[in-house]
């Protein structure tokens, strides 16, 4: 019988991934990795987030973000902002979620939505940022009840032709 | 023979209960069907087709003939939730989100103040209860840059609040799925 490895956001977890890469000699840092992993753990468990948790937590994911796209996270304004911690570090894992999802970035000149945050345009960029990730699977939602729906229609009609009834039109 | 009855009375109190917890439940859960699922469909196969055309539209960068579809979806007719299901209302958040966002973006297009846009987004809003959903949070966070424009700063900040409580939501099924 096999043990249950640790979830990814089990502390085990990350001790087993350093030794691994230690007992392999493997080359590069996996800080940026593991700083989204922290974000995560916290997101999932923000009542236990201390202010100073916090902030060490934005620091490691924004050298890692800084690093790859040069620009300055914007969850310290939301902070700033006076909204609650639960609500920032969800918004802040958003945005790495959208980092971490998305394709490598273009070097060419079209914009998307997270380099638009480099603009520093304030919350309404990363919330279009977060609308850009979350609606494709409300959409896939929406369209799996309209299926649904259809079906329910069909059933209907089929169940009026099986009862000798008629569809209107046709006398 | 009295000890029987009373078992039988248990077991179907235990049925009813039952039985009603469920119903309860995939009612909070917006899994029965709506009322007129005809209504439904035809609201999906319309906004489906509308937004295909848009689509296109922008691509050509006819932005004009883009807002000139998304006002006519506006013009309606939009079902009630009890009608379609509270799917219905996030159709309609989306429809006026995208509305309002492609005016924002293109101003000199068909210009309309920022008190008819601020209308639109209370009017797509509405009153109508719905699931957290991308839509509604659009929907706000496009009060809350309005507001924002305007300086309106509380405001906004309540708009743009109100959009990240429901992405915190949404954000967690996520992570919940992928973790």
């Amino acid at each position: 019988m096999s043990e249950k490895k640790p979830g990814v956001l089990d502390p085990q977890w990350e001790d087993e991934l350093r030794a691994g890469q230690e007992a392999e000699g493997a080359q590069g840092s996996v800080d940026a990795e593991l700083a989204v992993v922290h974000l995560f753990r916290h997101a999932a468990s923000p009542e236990t987030l201390e202010p100073e948790a916090l902030g060490a937590i934005w620091s490691e994911v924004a050298e890692g973000i800084e690093a790859e796209s040069g620009f300055t996270p914007w969850w310290r304004r939301i902070f700033d902002w006076r909204v609650g911690v639960g609500v920032t570090v969800a918004a802040a894992a958003a945005a790495v979620l959208v980092l971490a999802t998305r394709p490598q970035p273009d070097p060419g000149p079209a914009p998307d939505a997270v380099a638009q945050a480099s603009a520093a345009d304030g919350l309404s960029i990363t919330l279009q940022a977060q609308f850009d990730m979350l609606a494709p699977e409300a959409r896939a939602v929406i369209d799996a009840e309209v299926d649904a729906g259809r079906d329910a229609v069909r059933q209907k009609l089929l169940g009026t032709l099986e009862r000798g009834g008629t569809l209107g039109g046709a006398p | 023979m009295r000890g029987r009855a009373s078992g039988l009375g248990t077991l179907a109190l235990g049925m009813v209960l039952g039985a009603a917890g469920m119903f309860a439940g995939l009612a909070q859960a917006d899994r029965i069907a709506p009322e007129r699922p005809d209504i439904l469909v035809a609201l999906g196969q319309r906004l489906d087709v509308e937004h295909r055309a848009v689509d296109l539209k922008v691509k050509k960068g006819d932005i004009a003939g883009a807002i000139a579809s998304l006002e006519s979806l506006r013009a309606g007719p939009w079902p009630t939730p009890e009608d379609a299901s509270p799917v219905a209302v996030a159709l309609r958040h989306d429809a006026y989100g995208r509305l309002v966002r492609l005016r924002l973006d293109h101003p000199d297009v068909d210009p309309v103040s920022q008190a008819t846009l601020l209308q639109m987004v209370d009017e797509g809003l509405g009153e109508d209860p719905t699931d957290p959903n991308p839509f509604t949070a659009r929907l706000w966070a496009l009060r809350g840059e309005l507001y924002e424009a305007e300086g309106r700063d509380d405001e906004a900040l309540e708009a743009y609040e109100k959009a990240l409580e429901i992405n915190s939501i949404l954000l967690e099924r996520e992570l919940g799925g992928a973790l």
